[in-house]
């Protein structure tokens, strides 16, 4: 027992050095990261990640990271083109302060799955949210359709953001049968028709909800043109107005707007005025 | 460790009974009294926290402190993952000059694509303590160009989602610690186990990059549009033909002793001064590692060079292969008839160094894949031959047009003729003319692959037009 006494005991070397990657990885700071301090980080209280850390996207998939001359203009769309609207609409910019998902991560590319489709964005939570294909962005009118589906995604994701916050009513869950897992084989026309505003609306609830937010704020995909086209044009394709797909999406319509009425206290055809009238002086 | 022993003890008091126990509290506390000399939670007085930062600083301070930059080479695995899910394709090795800074940025040059060889980009780095030790490169860089899951970018024949299997986060792998790493450091990709290594530069190494030298090695090394490329050193003769692994893949074919072909594949890379055989050849009593000071000659059309630096070599186009199988032609055409199926190109016709020289990508709903169909059917009381260039309709694949061809006319020397027939359906110029291209009078050469399972159909005129065929069933 004397001998087990004295095995207890041992001198432990203090620890002086922290461990490696502790409070958080540090580089060495230049424009990019001095722009996200003040245009994001300072006001809005929002942290940006755009350098590849690995293990922060999903792990065993092929994601690039954003080319680093992409950040600064990416991110001044957002703030002028999605963020900026909020902010006129509800007098300041406390309320993106407060639900603005706290971290913000981009990434070069897309997330592609392996039924074909892609990720565009995700939101977790209610704090974060993962903006894909900085790389293809670009603000000229060539490219307005990509610009769209940039605008799209990032207002879809904030959508998210505001229903893990505080969830729409539970009746838009029954506006509405047929949610599947199988939307991208149902052609966007049929889905219109069927009562969704974009094919992937079909996916559930939460996404039809935000689809609606997102396709009334910066127009959907598949449209009428081929390619992005606003929230009318989408509705034409749904039928006429006594059709069952047109009514239907028009009580999904009268949900969304009551809710940030309510919830938010924000007009939302105000909003989407803003939104538009951003979005097309944006454009070069 | 203390408490282990006691368990061992306590078991060993359970098994054996009282009797025996005297002995093990002995053997016991022979054992305890060692333990405490050797506990001990330091290496040289260094906790592990102190030894991975000094790692770090290390491995970083070896990279920024090359004075020249560093040669990175990068060759896949032929296996490349997305979303947990593996596809498998060609092999290939991808080269670059870098330089790192000590402020996380690095510049680079790329063998990828000529107009990454002479513009240096600017992206970021970091050294960073994972499981390993991890160098990774944390912004879009040249670097990332082939790992795009985009194929547009990437040029991936390995589908949508996956790049070529090239990682751009790896973990140091070298077995020594990073004090002691030499001029070259071992590096293994953490999602697809690339291997890349760093070899420190010499200064003419890096004048030579700044100087435009991989941008011109590369066009020098491309002037030549023959499908077969003759290599002449001395006495010794070889072919060179493009090899399936994409645009840096190369076939070396030789005639052995009593006159039979012989062919080897290899990938390729650019440096600034050479053309890389990543699978050295042995010709003869020659082995070919690379090729030095490549100088074209546009008077004669040939390219003067060195093998390996030492020995004076000559590389000239040639029409005709150095051996020709003159049964591949039936064997190409019998092979799909007697199965009752066609063959595929996804990259069509590929003329004078242009690839899809008919832009038969860009055609109105084009399904990404066209066919010839030996026998397809029978038109005007003849049994023809259909290409065609396939469409998505109606929620599948669909032959809407093509040009037919007569039976194919194998001659002595080897080589096949399509007589042109008929056009099918509303065919579109782009189509159009790649059919008629098919159905030239001087007709082609067959030439079967390393897989056994891609013929590339050589035009026989001038040797610069060829199409592959790939047998998908």
């Amino acid at each position: 027992m004397v001998a087990l006494a004295s095995c207890n005991k041992e001198d432990f070397t203090p620890l002086t050095t922290p461990s490696p990657g502790l409070g958080g990885d540090t580089w060495t700071y230049d424009a990019v990261d001095k722009f996200i301090l003040d245009s994001l980080t300072v006001p809005f209280n929002v942290a940006v990640s755009y350098r590849w850390l690995p293990g922060q996207l999903d792990f065993p998939s092929d994601i690039t990271p954003p080319d680093k001359d992409q950040v600064i203009p990416m991110l001044k769309a957002l703030l002028n083109v999605a963020y900026l609207p909020y902010t006129q609409q509800t007098g300041s910019t406390a309320f993106l302060r407060r639900y603005l998902p706290k971290t913000l991560e981009l990434a070069g590319s897309a997330e592609y799955l392996p039924n074909g489709t892609k990720f565009l964005g995700q939101a977790e939570g209610g704090t974060s949210m993962l903006l894909y294909e900085v790389n293809i962005y670009s603000r000229l009118k060539k490219d307005s359709n990509t610009f769209k589906q940039t605008m799209h995604t990032m207002h879809h994701e904030f959508g998210h953001i505001l229903h893990q916050n505080v969830l729409y009513p539970v009746s838009f869950k029954t506006i509405s049968t047929g949610y599947t897992g199988n939307w991208y084989n149902i052609a966007p026309v049929t889905a219109r028709q069927n009562g969704f505003i974009t094919q992937y609306a079909q996916a559930g609830p939460d996404e039809d909800f935000v689809e609606m937010i997102s396709s009334m704020l910066a127009g959907g995909d598949n449209g009428p043109s081929g390619g992005y086209d606003e929230y009318e044009q989408l509705l034409v394709q749904a039928g006429g107005p006594t059709s069952t797909g047109y009514k239907t999406i028009k009580a999904k319509e009268a949900v969304v707007v009551d809710y940030f009425q309510r919830v938010w206290n924000i007009d939302f055809y105000a909003l989407r005025a803003k939104c538009r009238s951003a979005f097309v002086n944006y454009l070069q | 460790m203390p408490q282990r022993i006691c368990k061992l003890f306590a078991i060993i008091k359970t098994l054996f009974g009282m009797k025996k126990l005297v002995m093990y509290m002995l053997a016991a506390a022979g054992l305890m009294a060692g333990c405490k000399k050797t506990f001990d939670d330091t290496i040289n007085g260094e906790t592990p926290d102190q030894r991975i930062a000094a790692a770090m600083a290390a491995y970083q301070s070896k990279l920024t402190k090359a004075p020249y930059g560093w040669l990175m080479l990068e060759t896949t695995t032929g296996t490349a993952f997305n979303q947990g899910v593996s596809e498998t394709g060609p092999v290939a090795t991808f080269a670059y000059f870098m330089e790192f800074s000590d402020s996380n940025k690095v510049k680079m040059f790329s063998d990828f694509d000529t107009s990454m060889a002479v513009v240096p980009k600017s992206s970021d780095f970091r050294v960073k303590s994972l499981q390993r030790p991890a160098l990774i490169f944390d912004t879009y860089s040249y670097l990332h160009v082939p790992c795009d899951p985009d194929p547009r970018v990437s040029k991936s024949p390995f589908g949508v989602g996956y790049g070529w299997g090239t990682d751009f986060e790896f973990s140091f792998s070298d077995s020594v610690s990073a004090a002691t790493l030499g001029d070259t450091i071992r590096l293994t990709g953490n999602l697809n186990s690339a291997r890349a290594m760093l070899v420190k530069a010499t200064k003419a190494q890096r004048d030579a990059y700044y100087a435009g030298g991989l941008k011109s090695t590369m066009l020098a090394w491309g002037n030549i549009q023959n499908y077969f490329k003759r290599v002449t050193a001395g006495a010794t003769q070889f072919e060179m033909t493009p090899g399936l692994g994409g645009a840096k893949s190369i076939d070396i074919n030789t005639l052995d002793g009593s006159g039979n072909l012989k062919s080897a594949n290899s990938s390729l890379y650019f440096t600034a001064t050479s053309v890389n055989l990543v699978t050295p050849v042995v010709v003869g009593t020659q082995t070919v590692n690379r090729f030095e000071n490549i100088v074209w000659d546009p008077g004669t059309a040939t390219i003067s060079t060195s093998i390996n630096g030492t020995t004076a070599a000559l590389i000239a186009g040639s029409t005709s292969p150095l051996k020709n199988d003159v049964n591949a032609p039936r064997a190409w055409w019998n092979k799909a008839v007697n199965a009752g199926e066609y063959w595929v190109t996804e990259t069509n016709f590929h003329i004078n160094g242009k690839d899809d020289f008919y832009n038969i990508a860009a055609l109105p709903a084009f399904a990404g894949f066209t066919i010839f169909w030996p026998r397809f059917g029978v038109t005007g009381g003849v049994n023809y031959d259909l290409y065609s260039p396939i469409v998505i309709a109606n929620g599948g694949v669909s032959i809407n047009y093509g040009v037919g061809y007569r039976p194919p006319v194998f001659t002595a020397g080897g080589t096949v003729i399509f007589p042109l027939y008929v056009t099918l359906g509303t065919i579109p110029t782009a189509a159009r003319n790649e059919g008629i291209k098919i159905g030239e009078a001087t007709g082609y050469y067959l030439i079967l692959k390393e897989d056994n399972l891609t013929y590339d159909m050589v035009n026989v005129a001038d040797a610069k037009s060829w199409i592959q065929w790939q047998w998908v069933f």
